[in-house]
């Protein structure tokens, strides 16, 4: 290489660092409010967390009763969060769907957050994480194809890997004005879309494959897994791209939020469907494998834990529904919005607290603890989102200049002023 | 004797010797190695699982851990890693009509397998169910200690089933527990990442997880142990019967067995037609829990009454 | 029913049960034998306190005792020939409540000549250590079971030498009815958390 085009490349990454230190250190007050705020989450969670590195996972409410509790649920919450970026991905390079396509960048980032804070999650629940390599290939005893957690750290991971890969390439394509080579990403793309359902899928097996937990042992748990994933997922996102469009220069369509809406619509009805089939299967049968449900939805022997928190949910995802159902409220913001809230926090309290925890209640042997989180337990958790949170945050500042063209490689044509 | 452990140097072997190299080469080089990362320390990280260490590393680490286990309880230790017996093929027998549920077993077992006394762990948990139902929801667990045989009641121990199919094992991502050729489902501690996807997978309520540091009474450990039984536990990992490796290795009965004071629990080969658990098998009506899932257990029921 | 018509036939239904008779005893026989042979057991409860049954039961010094003892003390009765009738013991061995089938008399099982042994119904003596024989002439399906491990306790090893409890280190003979004893402790709900209690 010429010494010229060296110096030059040379002077174009420091350029780039130069503007993503810019880009990371200036914005407006509430930037640095938010930005604060989340450093604070996850102080206190690393406060927390010395908790659990000192007496270990004692600090949790989880026991040899229940042996999963907060950390797992989330996980299984965020893993659908992360595959249901694909939804974005189908419009928007298979059928061409303009509008969405600006937005899938920014599902993909989600999505990668969302790993991030699923393996940090993964992470925290181990009784001894510093033998992490145990599982890896070659120099571990991975036990792989039998066991379904290699599985999912399989896909996880190379989830993690086919989102970098397809945002970084269309990212830089941007920055340095070079037409993104079709050949070269649709085909991640298309492996992307397999991948993400893989990533649920493989995740629901992860609980559904046991025999000893009738509650998880159903078959229709991947495909509810995918439904509820696929609604929770996108309505985060319309969520998070309101804010965006509110804070930043990005334009997003009305037509793109109404789209994913419809997304969001159609997977909750199936999602309370397969629910109805699940409830109607298990209680019309009978028998002892119902115990789990009923502890749920009823309470059992007089525990009655979690009672209010299913119900909560599924009114949540009931209303959440009909107002995306209902032609005068799915087109007015307010109510828009309140359903995208409403079927957020109706999957997370199905899926964080009413999936995993009645898995275990009551033990094989019918005895009955009721888990709930302890405090360091939730602080530790809130810390977790706290830094997803702020990775996207971060990973925003920088992806959202470059797609509205406020930033660009040193020298480009169409530079335009922060 | 067959023995199952011991290969030859393995590609992991040397990768990880590698491994070991350059991480104290490293720690070494700045000279802090040894104060912040004690040898011992180091060398449980790198530790190789159990099936994978050749005759010499086994050596290593039990001497390893002896000196560690005597720094830590202040006694002497014997560590071994007897290989299953040939032909053998251990079951398990347990007579509901006579057991009386006085819980014996339960402290016989915390006893001779250093099970955590703060937090309480105990892997046999004794049932107490009204005489006609079978129902373990409507089972007790918490019973009061009383004069028992209790009228109106039976008892039903339940530990680790072993079983021929184990689930834990199926599910386990590090192949931390593994069954024995002698039908032991055994555990690595040091392999062991503390992920409890085995507990979620067990029918039978069998296993226990070091949610914090375990504490025994120094004056009260067993001292007799084996790699893969009774050895103390560290915090993080997960525990369970293994029909007393550390004896039944050695010939002799489980603790539980001995010390049954109504002679409810049986044990022997069942490859051996004479013994008890044969005889047991051919000459009453036994039955499994959870037979349904297929996981075949070899700890029969049954009632001889 | 077939007719004897022969003598051929009576003479050969005579041999016959000769010789089964003469088995089974031949078999009771090697019962006694394996009996001291296989079944290794730990020493009777009994040797701990009363044994040997004839330091009082002595035969040597009966009808002796009046000229010593002057016909006044307690153990001068006892040394007089054994009273066979069944009668209520008051003076001797009067905390034995035996509560063990219809059967009620000590001599039924223990020898009267030689206490320190037991009598099988035949007449023959064993020891203490052989008691499960006595045991065995009424719980055959019992003793059995206790042969083959299926019922009762053993200690050592499941592969080599072991001992075979007696029916009577869990069963008092007197009143073989399990007794109850106390039961250990309840295991401790899991704590929650130690974040908020260091129970």
């Amino acid at each position: 290489m010429p010494k010229k085009e060296g110096t030059k490349l040379i002077r174009k990454v420091i350029h780039f660092f130069s503007q993503v230190k810019d880009r990371l250190l200036k914005g407006p007050p509430i930037y640095y409010v938010w930005v604060l705020f989340l450093l604070a989450l996850i102080g206190i969670g690393v406060w927390a967390y010395g908790y659990q590195f000192k007496d270990g996972l004692a600090i949790t409410g989880m026991t040899d009763q229940v042996s999963w509790g907060l950390y797992i649920g989330n996980f299984t919450f965020l893993v659908g969060v992360a595959a249901a970026a694909v939804l974005l991905i189908i419009p928007a390079y298979i059928y061409n769907f303009g509008p969405i396509r600006e937005l899938a960048v920014l599902g993909e980032i989600l999505a990668i957050s969302a790993l991030l804070m699923c393996l940090l999650f993964v992470t925290l629940d181990l009784g001894h994480p510093q033998r992490f390599w145990h599982i890896l290939p070659f120099i571990g005893t991975p036990n792989f194809p039998s066991s379904l957690l290699i599985w999912d750290v399989l896909v996880l991971n190379g989830y993690l890997f086919i989102s970098l890969a397809i945002s970084t390439y269309l990212l830089v394509g941007i920055y340095l004005e070079k037409k993104a080579k079709k050949w070269i990403y649709m085909p991640v793309v298309l492996l992307s879309i397999p991948w993400a359902i893989g990533v649920h899928i493989v995740t629901a097996y992860l609980f559904n494959g046991l025999g000893a937990r009738p509650f998880w042992n159903t078959a229709i748990l991947a495909p509810r897994f995918l439904a509820s994933a696929f609604s929770s997922g996108p309505a985060l996102c319309i969520i998070i791209f309101q804010l965006i469009r509110k804070f930043t220069k990005f334009k997003v369509k009305d037509e793109a939020l109404f789209k994913i809406a419809e997304i969001v619509c159609i997977a909750m009805g199936i999602n309370l469907i397969f629910l109805g089939a699940e409830v109607f299967k298990e209680l019309y049968t009978g028998g002892w494998h119902i115990a789990p449900l009923v502890y749920l939805f009823a309470g059992l022997h007089g525990y009655t834990g979690l009672v209010k928190w299913i119900w909560t949910a599924v009114i949540f995802n009931c209303l959440g529904f009909l107002l995306f159902l209902i032609p005068a409220t799915k087109k007015n913001f307010v109510s828009f919005n309140l359903a995208c809230i409403l079927i957020v926090v109706g999957v997370w309290l199905e899926k964080g607290l009413g999936f995993v925890v009645p898995g275990f209640i009551p033990t094989p042997l019918g005895e009955i603890w009721e888990y709930w989180p302890t405090m360091p337990e939730v602080l530790i958790s809130v810390g977790v989102w706290g830094a997803g949170l702020l990775f996207y945050t971060l990973a925003l500042k920088i992806v959202i200049p470059i797609e509205t063209g406020e930033m660009r490689v040193l020298g480009a044509s169409s530079v335009q002023s922060i | 004797m067959k023995t199952e452990y011991g290969n030859a140097m393995s590609r992991r072997t040397f990768l990880k010797a590698g491994g070991i190299a350059s991480a104290s080469l490293a720690l070494g080089g700045c000279g802090l190695g040894e104060k912040l990362l004690p040898g011992d320390f180091l060398k449980e990280f790198v530790q190789s699982h159990f099936k994978e260490m050749r005759p010499d590393e086994i050596k290593e680490v039990k001497q390893r851990l002896q000196k560690q286990y005597q720094k830590k309880y202040g006694r002497e230790f014997i560590l071994g890693t007897e290989p299953p017996f040939p032909d053998v093929l251990f079951a398990y027998g347990l007579d509901l009509s006579r057991c009386i549920g006085c819980r014996r077993c339960v402290y016989a077992c915390v006893q001779e397998n250093n099970q955590s006394r703060r937090p309480q762990i105990q892997w046999i948990r004794v049932l107490r169910f009204k005489k006609g139902t079978m129902n373990f929801e409507e089972s007790e667990h918490y019973y009061e200690a009383g004069m028992v045989p209790k009228e109106g009641y039976y008892t039903m121990p339940i530990q680790c089933q072993n079983c021929e199919n184990p689930p834990c094992v199926k599910v386990c991502p590090t192949k931390a527990t593994w069954k024995e050729p002698d039908g032991i489902v055994v555990i690595d501690y040091n392999w062991c990442i503390g992920c409890r996807y085995c507990m979620a997978a067990c029918p039978y309520w069998a296993r226990r997880f070091n949610f914090a540091e375990p504490e025994i009474p120094t004056e009260e450990l067993n001292t007799n142990l084996h790699y893969l039984g009774n050895r103390p536990r560290m915090r993080g990992v997960v525990e369970k019967c293994t029909f007393c490796v550390q004896r039944t290795r050695r010939g002799r009965y489980p603790a539980c067995v001995e010390v049954c004071p109504v002679g409810a629990r049986k044990f022997g080969n069942i490859l051996d037609p004479a013994s008890e658990i044969s005889l047991v098998l051919e000459n009453q009506r036994v039955f499994r829990l959870k037979e349904d899932l297929d996981t075949q257990p070899k700890f029969y029921y049954f009632f001889s009454i | 029913m077939v007719k004897l018509r022969t003598k051929k036939q009576i003479r050969f239904l005579l041999i016959s049960l000769i010789c089964l008779v003469v088995s089974i005893e031949v078999r009771a026989e090697q019962k006694v034998q394996e009996g001291q042979t296989v079944f290794p057991v730990p020493p009777p409860l009994v040797y701990r306190e009363l044994f040997p049954c004839q330091a009082c039961h002595r035969k040597d010094l009966r009808g002796l005792s009046s000229q010593i003892y002057g016909g006044k003390s307690y153990l001068g009765k006892y040394l007089r020939a054994p009273d066979p009738r069944p009668r209520i013991l008051v003076r001797m061995h009067g905390n034995i409540n035996l509560k063990h089938g219809k059967w009620h008399w000590c001599l039924n099982c223990h020898s009267t000549d030689e206490r320190n042994y037991l009598r099988l119904i035949k007449g023959e003596l064993i020891s203490f250590e052989e008691s499960y024989l006595l045991c065995g002439q009424c719980h055959g399906t019992i003793y059995r079971d206790w042969k083959w491990g299926i019922h009762g306790r053993r200690v050592g090893q499941w592969n080599g030498k072991k001992l075979y409890l007696l029916c009577v280190h869990c069963h008092d003979p007197h009143s073989p009815k399990y007794r109850k004893i106390m039961s250990e402790d309840p295991p401790r709900p899991p704590s929650y958390g130690r974040w908020e209690s260091e129970d």
